[in-house]
């Protein structure tokens, strides 16, 4: 009898699982309007990591045409380059940022004068290092992403710090991440 | 407080009619706190079973299946990975440490998982909690085995005894691993967890009942004996999954990334802490209408609760009338009638925690036994009172309804009753 009720859980826990068998790709996923970020949180370091897809950055995914576009792409940049307007952490933490890097999309020039635009779609990765004396303090991030990336829609963060691990959907109303 | 004690006596005098509104409460009380507690606790030991692992690997396939069939045992993997993919992520300068688990071997129902020494150093349940021994010690040859406090105590097994194994995971399975037994040589103490009802052995043992073994048949006429198999080399070629345990945690998503990207097989790494989210957000549907059934169940409770005290208005018109001719203003009658709901519902609520804790004291060990599910007996959570409350109130608030009418009745009928 028991083994009859455990199958039954087991099975129906596994037509459930069935329905999230994509959701392991979601790093890799590439949805528009959909964006991650990936917080990590160790003794006194916090690291975050911001990946977007260039549509919800600056509205097009292909290499810059002309000077607006250009432009655009420079502007977001001058943005990423600035945690502080990005993530509003509690001012008792006391956080610097320590390390920032940004990789737009369409660095490197294509090998060959005239080589096809690859039909790829194009990310938007940052990295940033913050310092916190009190960590401790740290027990919720303001995302203010939405704010700046209006074809941001959603953010899907995933989180780890000593209380565990876990993972938070994001929007322009619900914009607080509890660490 | 004479209008309560005169509603107390009057619920006395019609005793019946009031015990059967009780227990109506009181079933619907405790059914609508039990669901609640099974929901606490079962997410509860769910959440127990894994701590202070940072990555799950295993082959490709959904991040909820992988953590189910891994961590659980719940389901079946879709596929192993090989022994190489795990070696070269095992020495990878961030990982700390390893534990590889290989499934598909059963010992009467329960489930013989393939694993090394590491296992019983660096597993973790509940808050970061070590597995401890009941009896023995870890496994140190091929053919020993370490059970789980659970499985050796349906099966009344002591240490010394040897067990065979089961190829495959069906209770009754045809296939034995009859020339290969294993010695038991330490029952672990009670976690809570699906550890209590693992068959431990080491993964050269697993290698070496499979010895001679092909798609899982036994070759004809190819009998390796237990001693011969240990002169093999009994390294496993592959495994079913494996727990990472990285030296910092800041390196979670580089190295789940890394694994994720590995050329030579298509592996999957995943938090346990968000595949356990993923399946909680799954399952909330399901809660969530299970509580809206028991919440019904409570209404319904308490809709009974109303139509008796609405019929029995019509019979007590004389009751209050004479209570109107000692002096009791209407307003009187509207609490005494509201008072006496008020007094059922919070009697019912009562009557219904008593039925709640009795019922978890006499089935504590069972549902422990059957469904590894432990149920702790503990104060009710600031939930479950809010829930109380939600009762109480509606009570109040229904019982507003026959004592409205019975306020009007008094006014209209004065003393003019004529029977």
């Amino acid at each position: 009898m028991t083994r009859t009720k455990r199958g039954f859980i087991v099975l129906s826990i596994s037509l459930a699982a069935g329905i999230y068998q994509t959701v392991n790709a979601e790093q890799d996923a590439h949805i528009h309007g959909e964006a991650h970020l990936l917080i990590a949180l160790e003794g006194s370091s916090l690291q975050i990591e911001f990946l977007s897809p260039a549509m919800n950055i600056v509205g097009f995914e292909h290499r810059p045409q002309n000077e607006t576009q250009a432009q655009s792409i420079e502007s977001a940049v001058a943005t990423l380059n600035q945690p502080n307007l990005l993530f509003k952490l509690p001012s008792t933490a006391q956080c610097n940022p320590v390390v920032v890097e940004v990789e737009p999309p369409f660095n490197h020039e294509p090998e060959h004068a005239g080589a096809e635009e690859s039909d790829e779609h194009s990310e938007f990765t940052s990295r940033y290092q913050f310092q916190c004396q009190e960590a401790a303090r740290l027990e919720r991030i303001g995302i203010e992403i939405f704010r700046h990336f209006s074809g941001t829609q959603a953010i899907e963060a995933q989180s780890i710090s000593s209380s565990g691990q876990r993972s938070q959907e994001l929007t322009a109303e619900r914009n607080t991440l509890d660490l | 407080m004479a209008i309560l004690s005169l509603a107390f006596k009057s619920l006395l005098n019609r005793r019946f009619t009031a015990s059967l509104i009780l227990l109506s409460i009181a079933l619907s009380v405790s059914l609508l706190l039990g669901v609640e507690r099974l929901r606490v606790e079962s997410r509860n030991s769910f959440a127990n079973t894994i701590s202070g692992t940072d990555l799950v690997v295993g082959a490709r396939s959904g991040a909820i299946n992988l953590l189910l069939y891994s961590v659980f045992r719940i389901g079946d993997a879709t596929n192993n990975i090989s022994w190489s993919s795990y070696r070269s992520i095992a020495d990878h300068p961030k990982v700390a440490w390893t534990i590889p688990l290989s499934l598909g071997d059963s010992h009467m129902g329960f489930r013989v998982l393939g694993t090394n020494r590491d296992y019983f150093l660096h597993y973790r349940y509940s808050s970061k909690r070590r597995l401890s021994f009941h009896a023995g010690g870890p496994f140190e040859q091929v053919y020993q085995t370490v059970l789980g406090y659970e499985a050796a105590k349906a099966l009344n097994y002591r240490i010394g005894q040897r067990i065979v194994i089961a190829h495959g995971t069906g209770k009754t399975s045809f296939t034995l691993h009859e020339d290969k037994p294993f010695e038991v040589v330490g029952i672990l103490n009670p976690t809570g967890t699906p550890v209590d009802r693992t068959v431990h052995v080491p993964l050269e043992g697993i290698e070496a009942i499979h010895q001679g073994w092909i798609a899982g048949r036994q070759l004809a006429g190819l009998q390796i004996s237990a001693e011969q198999a240990l002169e093999r080399d009994l390294t496993p070629k592959a495994l079913t999954a494996f727990l990472v345990g990285l030296k910092s945690k800041l390196a979670t998503f580089q190295v789940q990334r890394e694994i994720n990207d590995y050329r030579k097989e298509p592996l999957l790494a995943i938090l346990p802490g968000v595949a356990l989210q993923q399946l909680w957000d799954l399952m909330s549907v399901a809660e969530n209408a299970l509580l809206v059934v028991t919440a019904l169940v409570v209404t319904i409770g308490l809709v009974g609760m109303l139509t008796v005290m609405l019929a029995g208005l019509n019979e007590r018109r004389r009751e209050m009338a004479i209570l109107r001719s000692v002096g009791a203003r209407p307003r009187h009658i509207l609490l005494l009638v509201t008072g006496e709901s008020l007094l059922l519902s919070l009697v019912g609520i009562a009557i219904g925690l008593l039925l709640l804790y009795g019922g978890l004291l006499v089935a504590q060990p069972y549902v422990e036994s059957h469904f590894g599910l432990y149920l702790p007996i503990t104060l009710p959570a600031p939930r479950e009172w809010f829930m109380l409350g939600l009762v109480g109130t509606s009570g109040l608030l229904i019982g507003l309804i026959p004592g409205y009418r019975a306020y009007r009745y008094s006014l209209a009928d004065g003393m003019n009753i004529r029977i």
